[in-house]
């Protein structure tokens, strides 16, 4: 589904990714673990395609496609969903406007008849319950004023209504408590389908103790310098980033 | 900003011309023209008077420079003051009478004047040109002692309350374009609410000009008395041409104690094309008189349209406890110029005012948001909040922001706050990674930026002036 | 008398200032002579000239002042006084005129006469003195050019870290009523270099005089410039001041104006960030009382991209007192990324007090972020009330709110070494607004 070969990206003239290669299959659930500031976050974004980010070398095919040829709402329409680290507030613009035309938008893409007001009302109370959320979220504005908790189950929501081929989760856990994270967990595994792929960047393990992936990466230094099945998650807990470093020393420098 | 690059410039989809035969008043002004025009509308000699008083003062007084406004000098000898379509009688007495090329104008501009065909609930004075041509729900209307008809026939029925209201609230001598109004004025609407009317329905007039050369100078009247409630609604367009033509109407509020008047406007006026080339040159005084205790006055603007907007809808807040509103969303493309704002006079004790005001800049606009607080000695306990934002698109547009707060007694407050920003590229990422494209993601915040104004519109007119906005916003990058 | 009387002895002294000029550069005498040009075909402003809109002028032009030559002797005492807090810097400037036998200042620190720089640095001041700012001269500054005759030269060179604050103190003593004093002090920071100023204007009990203030102030590459101006001029006193920054590349202007003092201020501070990455910080703070008009005006003009300001102002105005507070924030086409903010606040203490404020911003990059708030308001009932409930009389209680007002720009300034002083400055002034206030 998802192909990226030897990507190097930059910001501002620094280079953060430095040849990543990464293989997702339909219906694969890949974590990518690493300690801050390692590049997690960048290789998210300019999946999605934010502009703040150069490639300078290397590719990514989704679907046999270019990638990186696509501008972001064509990346989005293919089916590349990216859940934000920090979703935006846009203030002003109700969320049930805002998913009803990103919702649209999809099936725009897809050829299929736009809904209206009452049928994508009808289709969100049931993608709503996935997330445990009620109906006043869909009067507010874009996540302003929403908690955190709030704005991470939004962004599950969004990806449960957008149906997308693959699904980038962006420390998705991060700022959640306990039983936040298990209605989000629950809904991330609720959408799994042997069609659709996950990748889920995170810091820590505790997420995957609910979502259990099939790969797990260490990217360090802006590199994958180890990856293994979900055991190798358990091992990063137990001994920390530094036991990588240690052990994969050379490889990093 | 590539990420709008890819908008495409949609025409202006009201600017075509109908074709009637019109009745026009020679090129050029002069004493005659005036009284040419009140020979033609029937007019009593108080009329006529009070235009060539307004005429000789305005001899008398310069065109003024703005800072931050340019222009081409106006030829005032080289514009129609007035031209009508030509008419079997002396005036349409019903709908029949209408010609129907003008009927057809209406409805293509999504205004059908035929009362079944109508929004429910509004009633509307179409003035094309230098008149009205017809005007709905009438007698409904009079049902409630409610006078809605076109100036003309205000000062022919009801020179009693012409007489008393007309130049109370803007004096002929308040500025330039003011005093040509007053000598030139040719049609416009007239309302007048008796004493504790709920007025049943939005009341609206829809501006019109066709004809070419030719300047438009309307005049409007409302006048709310004791606890009586009127909502009124204003929408212009105009055909495409490449000469600048010029309109500079005056509108007039009275509220009388407890008596409160909202006034909306959608101005979408023709704006010139991408190169600046022609265009409506929107020069209008507004000014609404809280003359009773605890009225109100409430101005809502979405300003889309004309190549150069100038206009500050004011609020004189001269009964205690009385309270004026001004939201306003004006958006410039292209080339267009914007200048507007308002003044809040605070007379009365306990007055208060709000402002809210949202500028969008794109391409070539400018827009100048310029305001008056003044609380006098007198007006004890008295507030105003004013928010004033602009959004900037694309690096040769510009925003102005210039309040004046004067505040002369120690139990008043003003609080001003403004910003500026260009619009935020992490929520144009945002939405586009939901699927939307760039031109929908920027109407979408644009609209969120604004929704604050279009909160206070009449909802059929929330719509409307959303759309026009998108529209208006088309190709603004590029 | 009319506006053109009121220029005559301007340009009568003029004339005299011409006859002598064989002594001066040629340079100079074309500066004057065109800003004595741009003086008599502005003439005085009038309250029709928008800038001046709330600000009167007639006091000053109602009667003609004279230049005082004379140069008072300072007593022991009064000297004593003046060089309180000083430290190792300490530059006086008399009625005009640079005292050098009372200055001192620590090693590596330029100070002269202004009179003698323009001879002995006449280089390196042609191009800067009269020429710090695109917009010109108004008739104030004009004047003060036209008729230049001394004031106080300070160079700090590249690289210089100035140890401690200068202390700049004109002091007036005017033997005459309606005496004319032209106060113009030139200030380049050298690259890199570093220093703090306080400029203190103050006066003996004399007669009513007019101080027409000018600095120019260029900061190069680097160079960082604490400034605090205070303003306590005799209650019969006119102050008129510009000042004109203007900013070399990531070099850094952090201000503090407090005034206090003089029956009509107009204080006009002019700051061009010309290169990139150009920083300042205004600060103000006036208190008025009586029948003082305080005016502050300003302009940051963002020429260059990556500059940052921030300007914070506030006012309390007791008895009669005017405030004006006129701020503007320009942002050139070139400055993408500019960050700009302005606050202006002020209080009303008495039923005729009366505040005019004008923000102003223009904006014509749009990549920027920018900002202004005003407020104007009185002290807070609720606050006063809970004060009296805990036992604190009702003056007592509006001294402690005031106080707190102002406290919050002095605090929020990052000029922390003026802390304490202009505290005590500000409570002097506080007690004296609060007992006149009383309406």
């Amino acid at each position: 589904m998802l192909e990226i070969k030897d990507l190097h990206v930059s910001v501002e003239g620094v280079e953060i990714l430095k040849g990543i290669d990464l293989k997702v299959k339909a219906g694969e659930v890949h974590a990518i673990m690493g300690p801050n500031g390692s590049g997690k976050s960048t290789l998210t974004r300019v999946l999605a395609g934010h502009p703040s980010y150069v490639v300078t070398r290397g590719s990514a095919t989704f679907e046999g496609k270019a990638l990186f040829q696509m501008a972001i709402e064509e990346r989005a329409r293919q089916g590349v969903f990216l859940a934000f680290q920090y979703p935006i507030d846009i203030p002003g613009v109700n969320n049930a406007y805002f998913l009803k035309a990103a919702v649209n938008e999809m099936r725009k893409a897809k050829g299929l008849e736009e809904l209206d007001a009452m049928e994508f009302l009808e289709f969100l109370k049931e993608k709503m319950k996935l997330v445990e959320m009620d109906e006043s979220f869909l009067s507010r504005p874009v996540n302003e004023g929403f908690s955190g908790g709030e704005k991470k189950r939004n962004e599950i929501l969004q990806l449960a209504a957008l149906n997308p081929k693959l699904a980038i989760l962006d420390e998705t856990d991060s700022g959640l408590d306990i039983d936040a994270l298990k209605i989000v967990s629950e809904g991330v595994n609720r959408l799994r389908n042997p069609d659709r792929s996950f990748i889920l960047v995170t810091h820590y393990q505790r997420m995957l103790n609910y979502i259990t992936p099939d790969h797990v990466h260490v990217l360090m230094g802006g590199k994958i310098v180890l990856s293994g099945d979900k055991d190798l998650a358990f091992k990063l807990e137990e001994k920390g980033y530094e036991w990588v470093r240690e052990d994969q020393g050379p490889r990093i420098a | 900003m590539t990420d709008a690059e890819s908008f495409i410039n949609k025409d202006y989809a009201y600017g075509f011309v109908t074709p009637v035969e019109s009745d026009a008043a020679p090129r050029g002004l002069s004493e005659n023209t005036i009284r040419f025009i009140s020979q033609k509308k029937h007019e009593p000699v108080f009329m006529l008077e009070w235009r060539l008083a307004a005429y000789r003062e305005w001899l008398k007084m310069k065109e003024p420079d703005w800072s931050s406004v340019r222009y081409p000098k106006i030829d005032y000898q080289d514009i129609i003051y007035y031209s009508a379509p030509k008419q079997k009688k002396d005036g349409p007495q019903s709908l029949a009478d209408v010609d129907q090329e003008i009927l057809k104008t209406y409805e293509k501009l999504g205004i059908p004047l035929e009362e079944q065909k109508l929004l429910a609930g509004v009633a509307v004075d179409a003035v094309f040109d230098s008149v009205s041509v017809a005007t709905t729900y009438k007698a409904k209307l009079k049902e409630y002692g409610i006078i809605f008809c076109s100036f003309s026939e205000a000062v022919r029925e009801h020179p009693e309350l012409v007489k008393k209201y007309l130049g109370s609230v803007v004096p002929v001598k308040d500025n330039f374009f003011a005093a040509l109004n007053s000598a030139v004025f040719s049609d416009g609407s007239f309302c007048y609410i008796p004493k504790g009317v709920r007025c049943p329905m939005e009341l609206s007039t829809y501006f019109r000009i066709n004809a070419m050369d030719t300047g438009q100078f309307e005049r409007t009247l409302i006048v709310a008395d004791e606890g009586s409630f009127v909502s009124y609604l204003e929408g212009c367009t105009a055909p495409i041409r490449d000469k600048n033509q010029l309109h500079a109407a005056v509108v007039e509020l009275v509220a009388h104690e407890k008596a409160s008047i909202k006034y909306s406007t959608v101005q979408n006026w023709y704006a010139g094309d991408r190169e600046g080339k022609g265009g409506i040159y929107n020069f209008v005084t507004k000014r609404g008189l809280c003359q009773g205790a605890h009225s109100k006055i409430s101005w809502t603007q979405v300003e889309t349209g004309s190549a150069i907007t100038w206009k500050y809808p004011s609020c004189i807040l001269q009964g205690d406890h009385s309270i004026g509103e001004f939201y306003s969303v004006a958006v410039v493309n292209n080339h267009q110029q914007a200048d507007t704002g308002t003044k809040m006079i605070h007379l009365g004790r306990h007055t208060k005012s709000t402002i809210i005001s949202k500028g969008v800049s794109a391409r070539f606009g400018k827009n100048t948001y310029r305001g008056l607080v003044k609380i006098v000695p007198r007006a004890e306990g008295s507030r105003n909040y004013t928010q004033c934002d602009s959004l900037l698109m694309g690096d040769r547009c510009s925003a102005n922001t210039f309040p004046t707060i004067e505040v002369n007694n120690r139990t008043s407050r003003a609080e001003h706050e403004a910003t500026t920003s260009r619009i935020n590229e992490d929520q144009l990422f945002y939405c586009r990674q939901r699927g939307m494209s760039a031109e929908n993601a920027i109407s979408m915040i644009v609209h969120g930026f604004c929704k604050e104004v279009f909160k206070n519109l009449p909802m059929e007119f929330a719509v409307e002036a959303q759309r026009l906005m998108s529209v208006s916003l088309e190709g603004s990058v590029g | 008398m009319s506006k053109d009387r009121a220029m005559d002895p301007y340009l009568r002294a003029f004339e005299i200032v011409k006859k002598n000029a064989s002594s001066q550069p040629v340079w100079l005498l074309r500066l004057r002579e065109e800003a004595m040009a741009t003086f008599t075909q502005k003439g005085f402003p009038t309250m029709k000239d928008e800038a001046w809109r709330y600000t009167d002028l007639a006091p000053i032009l109602e009667s003609s002042f004279d230049f005082d030559g004379a140069i008072p002797k300072l007593s022991l005492e009064t000297l004593e006084g003046l060089k309180r807090n000083s430290g190792r810097n300490f530059l006086l400037v008399v009625n005009g005129k640079f005292s050098r036998e009372h200055s001192f200042v620590e090693e590596g620190v330029e100070a002269m006469d202004l009179a003698d720089a323009i001879v002995s640095r006449s280089d390196l001041l042609e191009p800067y003195l009269g020429r710090c700012l695109a917009s010109g001269h108004d008739a104030f500054s004009a004047l003060n050019t036209g008729l230049l005759k001394q004031g106080l030269y300070i160079r700090i060179s590249d690289n210089l870290i100035v140890k401690e604050p200068i202390h700049i103190v004109s002091y007036v003593y005017a033997a005459r009523a309606r005496s004319v004093f032209q106060v113009r002090n030139f200030l380049a920071m050298g690259k890199k270099s570093k220093a703090a100023i306080v400029e203190t204007h103050t006066a003996g009990s004399g007669e009513s005089y007019f101080t027409n203030a000018v600095m120019e102030i260029v900061l190069e590459e680097g160079a960082r410039m604490e400034h605090c101006k205070i303003q306590r001029e005799n209650s019969d006193a006119f102050h008129i001041a510009m000042s004109h920054v203007v900013q070399r590349r990531e070099s850094s202007f952090v201000s503090f104006a407090l005034s206090t003092g003089a029956r009509l201020m107009r204080n006009d501070c002019r700051v061009a960030l010309t290169a990139e990455g150009a920083s300042c910080e205004l600060n103000g703070l006036y208190l008025g009382d009586k029948d003082q008009v305080l005016d502050h005006q300003t302009l940051v003009d963002h020429q260059k991209p990556d500059g940052k300001s921030d300007q914070f102002f506030k006012g309390l105005l007791a008895g009669n007192s005017r405030g004006v507070f006129h701020g503007q924030v320009m942002v050139r086409q070139d400055a993408q990324r500019t960050d700009a903010h302005q606050t202006h606040k002020s209080l009303l203490l008495s039923d005729a007090a009366r505040v005019n404020a004008q923000p102003q911003l223009e904006i014509l990059a749009d990549d920027v972020k920018c900002s202004h708030g005003a407020a104007v308001g009185q002290l807070q009932e609720d606050a006063i009330f809970y004060l009296r409930a805990r036992g604190i009389g009702e003056k007592e209680a509006g001294r402690m709110l005031a106080q707190g007002f102002a406290r919050e720009v002095i605090e929020r300034s990052s000029l922390g070494f003026m802390k304490e002083t202009l505290l005590e400055l500000v409570n002097e002034k506080l007690m004296q607004q609060l007992c006149s206030g009383k309406e």
